[in-house]
């Protein structure tokens, strides 16, 4: 981002921060759960909230996660300051009349004032906010290229729709790896798709279009594409949501296309733990639901087939049990349409 | 701003929750001073005003030295002396008014 020298130190800040909250204090808040359940039987989230609740380590650990992502949006430096994209992208994202979705419009999804479909800069506010979210793995497009590249192993295809693509960080590494496919890419938020539609023409993709829309009710013709996608959309949408979503992929694909999202799905107690507290933290109110929603039964009762549900590792070795720093669980799930 | 929300907490007293966020905020600044007087260091190097090494190495006059120990000093007394919770003015403790 163009920004003052203190502007500029004070986010390096907040990297240092974050990254020390995902190693050390990370750690730290791990043996602590150790000891506080070592010889308990723990079999579920609440369980493991009920041991933690008098934790310091617990409570700092939470304290950083809320106020290192509240800084980095609000306050003397935060991002809400960046001005607004100035240039119009060479092919310009179709913009038109798409209602913000009450689910959507409830909170301040990410600590993000006004949401991305609020301010003008949202787009480039998102993007810079995004470059910290998991330093390491979010920072550049190295996650959204191995996305790619799952994808690419899943077969050849020709008409792609990538849902809610914000910034194009998917949409982008997909319209390279399928060189030969239209790419189309749709959100709710237009500054998302302003900003999107200026980089893949700053990067010389020909091969992908950004419009706006809303992922339950397209507009596209039935069995229009042979891939649908999304990279972290499912967690950011309520249950009914997420259900019209997958009978719209559903809809919209050709008998034989596939369905990918990456998102999140944890089981074990203390994650899940941690993952429903940093819903809370990040104001991500239906990360909980989505996590515990039957999501193999959701996606066969759409239509869908050979359902597959995996992790995903963001870097090489990310899944391992003694991988040392926090990570998203990031799991990809993918189905076929008969 | 209108509506305003009660920020989260997670210290078993919420005001150690405020106390976090001025901490923070400080830490955060001291950051920014200090990336601005490294600044301010390269600068008067690479302008040949003041050459590398020579504030690590600086030693000052004896009166200049003793200066700044006082100022020291009278910086931390000034940083730490809410720990020993006194008041400054006179409290109106017999009519139960701010005592």
């Amino acid at each position: 981002m163009a920004a003052d020298r203190s502007t500029a130190a004070f986010h390096g800040f907040l990297v240092e921060a974050k990254q020390y909250w995902m190693s050390d204090v990370w750690t730290a808040l791990k043996e602590d759960y150790a000891r506080r359940s070592a010889g308990k039987a723990v079999s579920s989230s609440s369980q493991v909230a009920a041991l933690m609740e008098q934790s310091p380590t617990y409570w700092f650990y939470s304290w950083l996660e809320r106020h290192v992502q509240r800084a980095k949006y609000s306050g003397r430096y935060g991002l809400h300051k960046m001005p607004a994209q100035s240039a119009p992208a060479a092919r310009p994202p179709k913009l038109r009349e798409v209602p913000v979705p009450a689910y959507y419009s409830a909170v301040d999804t990410h600590q993000h004032p006004g949401n991305l479909t609020g301010a003008p800069n949202a787009g480039l506010v998102y993007k810079a906010s995004a470059q910290s979210t998991q330093p390491g793995a979010t920072n550049r497009y190295g996650l959204h290229e191995r996305f790619a590249r799952f994808v690419g192993e899943l077969g050849d295809f020709k008409h792609i729709l990538e849902m809610g693509c914000g910034f194009g960080k998917s949409a982008l590494p997909l319209a390279q790896r399928f060189a030969r496919a239209e790419i189309k890419a749709i959100d709710l938020s237009a500054p998302c798709l302003e900003l999107a539609a200026a980089e893949a023409a700053e990067a010389k993709v020909p091969n992908v279009s950004y419009e706006q829309a809303d992922l339950r009710h397209t507009g596209y013709a039935d069995g229009a594409f042979d891939l649908v996608t999304s990279t972290m959309v499912l967690h950011e949408l309520d249950t009914p949501a997420l259900r019209e979503s997958l009978h719209e992929a559903h809809r919209l694909l050709a008998p034989g296309g596939t369905l990918v999202h990456l998102d999140f799905r944890v089981k074990d107690p203390f994650l899940e733990f941690i993952h429903y507290g940093h819903a809370r933290r990040n104001n991500e109110p239906y990360m909980p639901e989505i996590n515990e929603l039957d999501l193999e039964g959701e996606l066969r009762g759409a239509g869908f087939r050979d359902v597959k549900i995996t992790p995903f590792e963001e870097v090489d070795g990310a899944t391992r049990p003694d991988w040392p720093t926090w990570r998203f669980p990031w799991t990809a799930f993918v189905a076929r349409k008969p | 701003m209108n509506d305003l929300q009660l920020e989260q907490t997670y210290f078993p007293d919420p005001a150690a929750d405020r106390i976090m966020g001025v901490v923070f905020n400080l830490a955060a600044e001291v950051q920014v001073l200090r990336d601005r007087v490294r600044v301010l260091e390269h600068l008067l190097e690479q302008k040949g005003v003041v050459a590398r090494g020579a504030i690590d190495g600086f030693r000052g006059s004896e009166e200049a030295e003793r200066a700044m120990a006082e100022d020291r000093g009278e910086y931390v007394r000034h940083l730490l002396e809410p720990v020993l919770g006194y008041a400054a003015s006179r409290n109106d403790v017999e009519s139960g008014h701010g005592g």
